[in-house]
């Protein structure tokens, strides 16, 4: 099975590959695109910061020595591009970059593409999701499903997970965490399609869309976070 | 891994943690309403002011029926509901005119053509049947509208659809409608504009904020 990390970085790129390519019969690819509104200095000063910090330099390089990496110039949704990915017959997609994603793109990865959600889909679609499950009482966890033109609509969850937050004393390392767990939620996603496992249907009807908190309320999960850990 | 146990903060803490933030931001609201209020020779407006501050009184509706009407104009209505004011309502058709789906895709004259037609009596919004509208309204204020537009048109649409999730969050308590209301409150409390709408949003988030439970 060949897969694409698709994102904006080498190294996030590479931190991911490593993992998915744990799965028996994965061959990971990383497929880079360029971050709008950054220009190469700033873009490599990033690379640097994130070989550092997601220690994924080696790993990157072992990629690269395979010839599985590649940059593209264009956006992600620029016909060339789309026309240069359909090039490699990948399988399956890895959502690492950050934009909604178009039909045509989706359709260039076999299957489709594969986005990790740091909320439990059907209830909480959109952003701050794992605030929002705090706030109102619920179960924080990463959902993995096939992604669709809209904000996590996408019809087919292949796997989600509970996940314990209580260690975590205030938002910012809470959310590091989650998104940290991507990888390994994404190897598990592919063992799951790779096994044959049977999806879940995302009801949209069953959730709800979230947006951005107010600051009022973020400081209302920080309490929370807090008194857990105190609890 | 263990499954973070919810519980260890119990739901009335929880609660707890929720209302007592929602007090100090209607404190917030009502101090910095008054003292920009009350400078205002509207009628209008000073009614608003005297309200904040005081006990405000759950709205009572009456049977649901096909739809609202009323002989006030929409920005007259969202004046009277914010200050507790008294109105009639009569049973009327259902709208004719549909509920906008992709605000964002229309002109802001057209999208607030529409609104204005639907909603002239503005209390509609609450029905169970406006949810959609009532959640497009939520995505179009925190997401097409993040980009800022300052032309007036875009302005009225923005203070209108704030009024009807205002009104509509004061009805039937929702904590997303009310967290929109807190971020726009959060980015605009220093240039809050001197307009109608803008003061009967003030009168109607201070009831929202005192609604939820």
């Amino acid at each position: 099975m060949k897969v694409a990390v698709i994102s904006s970085a080498m190294a996030e790129g590479a931190r991911i590959a490593v993992e998915i390519e744990k799965v028996s019969g994965v061959e990971a690819w990383i497929l880079v695109f360029k971050s709008r509104n950054m220009n190469p200095w700033m873009r490599l000063a990033r690379e640097v910061y994130r070989f550092i910090t997601t220690r994924s330099f080696f790993s990157a390089m072992r990629m690269a020595v395979r010839g599985r990496i590649r940059y593209f110039v264009k956006a992600i949704d620029d016909p060339a591009s789309i026309a240069k990915i359909k090039t490699f017959n990948f399988d399956l997609g890895v959502h690492s970059l950050n934009v909604i994603y178009r039909r045509p793109v989706i359709t260039a990865f076999g299957c489709g593409i594969l986005n990790s959600h740091i909320g439990l889909l059907p209830g909480y679609r959109g952003r701050c999701v794992a605030e929002w499950s705090l706030l109102e009482g619920n179960p924080v966890g990463i959902t993995v499903f096939f992604i669709d033109e809209g904000v996590d609509t996408g019809p087919e969850i292949i796997l989600q997970e509970k996940l314990s937050v209580a260690q975590f004393d205030s938002i910012a390392p809470m959310k590091a965490f989650l998104f940290g767990e991507d990888a390994r939620m994404y190897s598990k996603a592919i063992g799951a399609i790779r096994a044959g496992h049977s999806r879940l249907p995302n009801c949209l009807s069953e959730g709800r869309r979230y947006y951005p908190m107010s600051k009022l309320f973020l400081n209302v999960v920080e309490e929370l976070l807090q008194s857990s850990v105190r609890a | 891994m263990p499954i973070i146990d919810q519980a260890t903060v119990s739901k009335d803490r929880r609660l707890l943690l929720i209302r007592q933030a929602l007090d100090i931001r209607r404190t917030e609201v009502r101090e910095e309403g008054k003292r920009r209020l009350s400078d205002s020779a509207s009628f209008a407006v000073l009614r608003i002011a005297n309200i904040l501050g005081k006990p405000r009184a759950s709205m009572v509706l009456p049977e649901p029926g096909d739809w609202w009407e009323s002989t006030l104009e929409l920005e007259d209505f969202l004046l009277t509901a914010a200050s507790d004011g008294s109105f009639t309502l009569l049973q009327g058709q259902p709208a004719k005119i549909a509920a906008p789906t992709h605000i964002g895709k229309k002109t802001a004259a057209n999208a607030l053509e529409t609104l204005e037609m639907r909603y002239r009596c503005p209390l509609n919004i609450v029905r169970p049947a406006e949810s959609p509208i009532f959640e497009e309204a939520l995505r179009y204020l925190m997401v097409v509208d993040r980009a800022e537009r300052v032309d007036g048109l875009c302005d009225q649409l923005r203070w209108i659809l704030l009024n009807l999730v205002a009104l509509r969050c004061r009805v039937a308590p929702d904590i997303r409608g009310l967290d929109v209301l807190n971020v726009f409150w959060e980015r605009q409390l220093k240039p809050w504009p001197q307009t109608m709408l803008a003061w009967s949003l003030l009168g109607s988030y201070d009831a929202a904020l005192g609604s939820f439970a």
